[in-house]
């Protein structure tokens, strides 16, 4: 779960989306780093998860004392944070459970490969960090959701935010470019883009997260050049919680390649 | 660890292929200590030995051999002091080694475990860790450690059980009355119209608007919701005050045990080390040092960089015979002649020897060292920005002097080349007329100055250098990789003994070898001519 910016509801979606992954078995949740209010010495609502028994967290050792949950512990992170140790544990007792992650993303990796390999759930869900793509590169097998707010003040910027990525997401997975393609390695940033060769035909991008471009500049370069990926990742979609705005004025807005990729979202009764 | 020396080596890359599998191992293999006990040395090796005994007695049965690593690998770090309570992350800790300490040990042979102090820890810590678990890898204070513990938790679930009927109940009037339910959400969008008179739901949710079509709602608790909260608080913390109790309890037994586990830590340690160690032996194909006062002589070095450029070149690699014996060594040679490998070989076997490792050779008898110093390009320079090469040379040679005459490994490559050659030499003969009467220091010098002073208790040695009667036989193409792989070829990379007075020089030979063209190194060759009819 990620969103375009801190707010955006990725931890309500993920407290929505987990009794629907419970049904193929144990969830794991995790998050990355800590959240900005419980640094800032708040109550850290904005983190705390449900869990069920059987279900795997993240968490530190001072969070899962003070849980509704009582968890057994699974095992313990190398690193420390300000909140204390991080552990993963699995709920013996449903509660709450406040969400702690590493800030490394190869350790989120690792973990998550742990609970694969010690297969302690069926399926993992992460509590990304808002406005960082490159996370969703960092894990194996991952697919992405995306959570933005809008309203008529973001309408525009947020429907081009959603072209840009539905169009990124779009882009055909080729492993292997064809002689003549330039190869960007690494990430495809304003200034790398105006070193680009002038008659530039086609172009490959290590994976949908390379692109630093800002949307509107993407979307003019995906028109002129044609643009591939070496790995694929996939966006699941894309959860708008509007206010003051429709779903048509959304799809409209987003236009029609990308409107398949807006999802309902968990919060709206049907009218 | 000398970085700078390890990095010039090539000891740096090995290093990192020596990997131990536990905490305790990483940690020492972080901290990269050079030994400078004899005794220590020895043990160490004598374990690696016994590594090797072990997998070879594994061989034949690679899952008892993934097992033992497995197990090792899941050891944890944990409390190395005594405390009136551990907390949960601890006792997990504990539990963990215990478990993982017991199975390794079910699978090593009995003298393994006695060479290596591996002994059981007591059985009663597993039964008193184990309490209401049947996993042996988790830990939680479980409800039979206390019968109190037991009934308030019993009550902690009548209380959610009672509060999820109540939610349940509320869910079942809103979906009666407004066709809708929350279920787990905290909140919910709801089209103005769906709620109809808002007072009619006030007993079930809480309602603001959102939009100018929906309102945002929450559930409402009731007051008998409320009170099982309040309720459930006061379990939670009494949950927590016996928990603490339980925590106190399982602590005062596992603190006196404490100096068992730190010793088994030790003994796993150890284990971990010498595996590690015997693997890498196994791989790279290395050999236990031989530990003597007598001089440093190599049979079969490899520097194992070298050895794999040479692989990818498709070159054949010399190894390295040689002898250095107390006091100082002039390696002479040809550019491309492999001096330079000389002094990284010998510097890789000793860093190899000195860590704790067996080396890549055939052979290599050598003796301790306490202090050891390189002198030559790749050093950082970042702290010394501003000084010329020359100037940063001589910051390098006044903190290896400070050293001379202890027992030093101090390596020299091409001292003072970017100077004159007359005081170059001078320089070099001073240093190595001060290093002849110091036996204790091994120092190697590489160079091409062949000027510096003939002394006694100096070794003088060159690279036998390019064979001239293959010179003209014809090359395979000329580009780089080919120019390069046919000096390799020519090239005779073995040391033999540098008598004043011959002069022999590639350089004008291996200029011709690399491109230069014909005419201008013909020239040259005339030059040199002259110049040694002149001498």
């Amino acid at each position: 779960m990620t969103g375009f910016e801190k707010g955006s509801g990725k931890t309500t979606l993920l407290g929505a989306l987990r009794p629907l992954a419970r049904r193929a078995g144990p969830v794991a949740l995790f998050g990355i780093g800590v959240d900005g209010s419980l640094k800032a010495g708040g109550d850290g609502r904005a983190a705390v998860v449900r869990v069920e028994e059987g279900d795997v967290v993240q968490t530190t050792d001072l969070f899962a004392r003070a849980s509704s949950a009582r968890l057994e512990i699974l095992d313990v992170l190398p690193s420390r944070t300000s909140l204390g140790r991080l552990l993963l544990g699995r709920a013996v007792r449903a509660g709450e459970v406040t969400l702690v992650g590493d800030e490394s993303l190869s350790a989120l990796s690792r973990s998550i490969d742990l609970v694969r390999d010690e297969q302690w759930a069926a399926s993992v869900l992460v509590d990304g960090a808002a406005s960082r793509i490159t996370q969703a590169a960092a894990l194996d097998g991952v697919r992405f959701l995306y959570t933005v707010r809008v309203d008529g003040g973001n309408l525009s910027r947020v429907a081009e935010r959603v072209r840009a990525l539905a169009a990124l997401a779009m882009l055909p997975v080729v492993p292997e470019p064809s002689e003549g393609t330039f190869r960007v390695e690494g990430p495809l940033t304003e200034e790398g883009r105006e070193a680009l060769p002038r008659d530039l035909g086609a172009l490959s991008l290590e994976d949908l997260t390379k692109s630093f471009l800002p949307p509107r500049l993407l979307l003019r370069l995906l028109e002129t050049v044609a643009c591939s990926v070496r790995r694929g990742i996939a966006l699941l979609g894309v959860v708008a919680l509007r206010r003051d705005v429709t779903a048509e004025e959304l799809r409209a807005a987003v236009g029609p390649v990308a409107a398949p990729f807006l999802l309902p979202s968990p919060f709206e009764a049907a009218a | 660890m000398n970085g700078p020396l390890a990095e010039y080596s090539g000891f740096a890359t090995l290093w990192k292929r020596f990997a131990p599998e536990t905490p305790f191992g990483r940690a020492a293999s972080a901290a990269a200590e050079v030994l400078t006990d004899r005794a220590a040395l020895e043990e160490r090796w004598d374990l690696t030995d016994e590594a090797l005994r072990l997998l070879d007695v594994l061989e034949g049965d690679r899952v008892r051999l993934d097992r033992v690593r497995h197990h090792l690998r899941r050891i944890p770090r944990f409390p190395e002091s005594p405390r009136e309570a551990f907390d949960e992350v601890e006792l997990f800790q504990l539990k963990k080694l215990l478990a993982n300490h017991r199975r390794l040990l079910a699978l090593l042979p009995e003298g393994t475990k006695a060479r290596f102090g591996l002994a059981p820890l007591p059985e009663s810590l597993h039964a008193l860790l184990g309490t209401g678990r049947d996993g042996d890898e988790t830990f939680h204070v479980a409800d039979a450690y206390d019968p109190e513990l037991a009934s308030v938790r019993g009550e902690i679930r009548r209380a959610d059980a009672e509060a999820a009927a109540f939610r349940a109940a509320r869910d079942e009037a809103l979906r009666a009355r407004c066709g809708f339910s929350l279920g787990d959400r905290p909140f919910l969008l709801v089209p103005r119209e769906a709620l109809g008179e808002r007072a009619g739901v006030s007993d079930l949710l809480d309602v603001e608007p959102w939009d100018a079509t929906r309102l945002c709602v929450r559930p409402r608790p009731s007051v008998a919701e409320l009170r099982i909260g309040e309720e459930k608080a006061a379990l939670l913390a009494r949950e927590r005050g016996i928990e603490a109790r339980v925590l106190r309890a399982l602590s005062a037994p596992l603190s006196e045990a404490l100096p068992l586990f730190l010793e088994q830590a030790g003994a796993v340690e150890r284990l971990d080390l010498a595996l590690a160690g015997a693997r890498l032996a196994r791989e790279a194909g290395l050999v236990r040092p031989v530990l003597h006062d007598g001089p440093v002589r190599i049979v079969g070095g490899r520097h194992l960089p070298t050895e794999d450029l040479c692989a990818e070149l498709g070159t054949p690699y010399t190894p390295l015979d040689a002898a250095f014996d107390g006091g100082p060594t002039v390696v002479f040679g040809s550019n491309m002649g492999g001096k330079t490998v000389v002094l990284k070989t010998l510097a890789l076997l000793q860093l190899a020897a000195q860590s704790g490792l067996f080396v890549p050779a055939a052979r290599f008898e050598t003796r301790l060292f306490r202090r050891f110093h390189y002198v030559g390009e790749g050093r950082g320079r970042e702290a010394e920005r501003g000084l010329s090469g020359f100037g940063f040379e001589v910051r390098q040679l006044a903190e290896a002097h400070a050293d001379f005459g202890d027992e030093t490994l101090a390596l020299f490559d091409e001292l003072a080349r970017t100077t004159s050659s007359v005081e170059a030499e001078a320089l070099l003969s001073a240093l190595l007329e001060e290093l002849a009467a110091r036996p204790r220091t091994v120092a190697l010098f590489s160079t091409h100055f062949r000027g510096v002073k003939r002394l006694p208790g100096v070794s003088y040695l060159r690279m036998a250098g390019l064979d001239r009667s293959r010179l003209e036989l014809g090359a395979e193409g000329d580009d780089l990789p080919a120019r390069i792989r046919r000096i390799d070829l020519l090239m005779r990379y073995h040391l033999e003994p540098d008598n004043p007075g011959e002069r022999r020089s590639d350089a004008i030979a291996v200029a011709r070898l690399l491109g230069l063209s014909p005419g201008l190194s013909r020239r040259a060759e005339e030059l040199l001519h002259d110049h040694d009819v002149k001498d």
